[in-house]
């Protein structure tokens, strides 16, 4: 009998990000193919956008205001399969973290990134999947783009398929700005009933449920982290000279429980609500940091698509 | 012992034999090896390691077509190969049940809605639940259940209760019928189209296209593709007719197929043909070669197996997930293969 079950199979790739402009470019390189036949170019983007509600920034026992947040994500990024084992990917990715703080909080008005994705996947071996991906670009929070701001973090990550319903996945990212500036990592996603999948690969681990073919509940953690530089003038305006020109690493983790609705074959929408309980701004280089540990509220709805 | 030295008293012809025996062992073993390494992705197959219990499995050629992939896979069966032929046609996988078949029901040479009346005894879970409530809620999206608009019209709504309630039991059992006699009659080009998710799948094109774009599969198997509805008319072999219910995607799916299978030179080919499903897969078929081989002296058989598959869901998929979903199914082919051997009769 011909082995079926291949719906799932949609499912258990770790969840990739995109934009729509170069769509335009894909239709025009697919131009004149027939109907179902295969391009060797694909396109993933996504947007999304959240509130997180006001929460007070700490420094130990001092108290530094409370502030609300604003952030945004374009990503799109082409695939190109070049032969049966390799894919090359190109995108870009803007994301920006918008805070409201007092005017003496040494928190930035905006942390943001601008990058391109280069890279690839490589198959290594029938059931071992190998990802390697630099994203250049600049880090900051935007106040004037230096060429100090530029960076180059790197990630190196490999799936492993177990099973059609256990995959593990391991790797590590590489930023000379953090601290750490290795971060190794490990996951595994485990559909341990037809309908429920446990997802523990971050950023993003979730219990999954799929209500039906279109429509999946989930529930579970979100962590959004970067390292930025900040301004020349950023610590002398703060009282705090020492963070002038300082790297920032922002670390926040988000509890949330969501609806994705598949929208059409190409098209999905998600909308996820729940708390952010830890925000953390730490100048490590400086020695310094502040955190933000009330439970505030958050939305977020996120739109993707592929092509 | 003194047999031995009798032997020895005429070097001339036992060494003969003796050469003629190694030839022939190293024959069958070289052939059918370099066979498999001639037809297939396998090209470092090593038989020990096949031997000694091994299923290779890989993505096969990348197709034209957006929806179709070809996983080959690769395996011994430590039995004759006409014993290695019977075990695999008589092959169940819903007596596994890691493989998620519900019920797999041979059907008549003679197709009737009584073929499908095991459809009421399906097991009493979610997946089922949902084939079940997909049905009563026809005439809804008759793409959901890959359906012809026609075909959506048997369905007699009678508000009667079960499991598997009568009335859905009666409609798949004319739709499955009919199905089954069209392909019986006139092979593929009968078969009526569907509505499966992003337009109208034509199940005879669709199989049609998957042969034609696999070279190796179609030039390995021209005679068997010959004597079957692949090769464009009616079938020169008697197929061995079934319909199976299983898990698909988070809903159960009923779907047909046709087994065919033929002595070729020493060897054996079979086809698998499924022409049809209720979802998940839009057409499939599997293609065997079968070689026979001796290991430690005991008969046995090396199979190449072929799967290619068309699905709405693989031609979702872009990227490195369509990548990655060459990896998830070959484990489930290999899963496939392993119950498989279960059931073998081994001389190990």
């Amino acid at each position: 009998m011909v082995v079926s079950r291949l719906a799932h199979l949609r499912k258990t790739s770790v969840r990739l990000q995109f934009l729509g402009i170069i769509t335009f470019v894909i239709g025009s390189l697919t131009n004149g193919m027939a109907a179902g036949d295969l391009s060797s170019w694909s396109l993933e983007a996504t947007a999304d956008g959240s509130y997180v509600g006001p929460s007070e920034i700490k420094k130990g026992h001092e108290s530094f205001g409370s502030f609300n947040e604003w952030d945004t994500t374009l990503n799109a990024v082409a695939s190109n399969q070049i032969s049966q084992n390799t894919l090359l990917r190109f995108g870009v990715n803007w994301q920006r973290f918008s805070f409201t703080p007092d005017a003496q909080a040494p928190v930035p008005g905006s942390l943001q990134s601008l990058n391109l994705e280069v890279g690839g996947d490589y198959q290594l071996t029938p059931t071992l999947l190998l990802r390697v991906e630099a994203q250049p670009g600049f880090y900051s929070d935007f106040r004037e783009l230096r060429q100090k701001d530029f960076n180059v973090p790197f990630v190196v990550g490999a799936t492993y398929f177990v099973s059609k319903d256990f995959l593990c996945v391991f790797g590590f990212s590489v930023d000379l700005n953090r601290s750490p500036r290795v971060y190794p990592a490990a996951g595994a996603r485990w559909r341990i009933w037809p309908k429920v999948v446990i997802n523990a690969i971050l950023p993003d681990p979730q219990i999954e449920y799929e209500l039906n073919r279109d429509v999946m509940l989930h529930v579970g953690a979100s962590l959004k982290n970067g390292s930025y530089r900040v301004n020349d003038d950023f610590g002398t305006n703060r009282g705090l000279p020492k963070l002038n020109n300082s790297i920032l690493d922002y670390t926040e983790i988000r509890a949330a429980a969501g609806v994705s609705w598949k929208v059409s074959r190409a098209v999905s929408l998600d909308l996820e609500s729940g708390c952010v309980p830890y925000r953390k701004f730490d100048f490590s280089r400086a020695d310094y940091k502040v955190t933000a540990f009330d439970v505030a509220p958050f939305a977020e709805l996120s739109f993707s698509a592929k092509f | 012992m003194s047999d031995y030295f009798k032997g020895a008293e005429c070097p001339g012809s036992i060494w003969t034999l003796f050469a003629l025996i190694l030839l022939s062992a190293g024959s069958a073993y070289g052939d059918a090896l370099s066979d498999l390494r001639g037809v297939s992705v396998f090209k470092d197959a090593d038989l020990n390691r096949l031997a000694n219990g091994e299923i290779l499995a890989q993505r096969g050629p990348q197709l034209g077509l957006s929806r179709g992939i070809v996983i080959e896979s690769a395996f011994v069966v430590h039995a004759p190969v006409p014993q290695a032929a019977a075990g695999l046609e008589q092959f169940n996988p819903a007596r596994h049940s890691e493989l998620r078949t519900y019920l797999q029901v041979d059907i008549s040479s003679s197709p009737s809605p009584n073929d499908f009346q095991k459809l009421s005894s399906a097991p009493n879970n979610s997946s089922v639940k949902a084939f079940v409530s997909a049905t009563e809620s026809l005439p809804g999206d008759s793409s959901k259940l890959q359906l012809s608009k026609q075909e959506v019209r048997l369905y007699q709504p009678s508000g009667d209760k079960g499991n598997v309630p009568p009335s859905v039991v009666a409609f798949w059992s004319q739709v499955l019928t009919q199905r089954a006699k069209e392909f019986l009659s006139s092979g593929l080009s009968a078969l009526a189209p569907y509505d499966a998710g992003g337009g109208s799948v034509k199940p005879g094109e669709e199989l049609n296209r998957l042969v034609r774009e696999d070279a190796k599969v179609r030039s390995q198997f021209s005679s068997l593709i010959e004597s079957t509805p692949l090769g464009g008319g009616r079938s020169s072999l008697s197929p061995g007719l079934y319909w199976t219910l299983f898990e698909g995607d988070n809903e159960a799916a009923v779907a047909l197929g046709a087994s065919y299978g033929k002595s070729v030179g020493d060897g054996w080919q079979g086809a698998d043909i499924q022409y049809y499903a209720s979802g998940d897969l839009n057409v499939g078929v599997v293609f065997y070669q079968m070689w026979p081989i001796t290991i430690n002296g005991s008969q046995a058989t090396l199979v190449w197996r072929s799967d290619l598959i068309s699905s709405s869901s693989i031609g979702e998929l872009r990227g490195v997930e369509r990548m990655g979903s060459g990896s998830a199914l070959l484990r489930e082919i290999q899963k496939n293969v392993r119950a498989l051997l279960k059931d073998m009769p081994t001389r190990r």
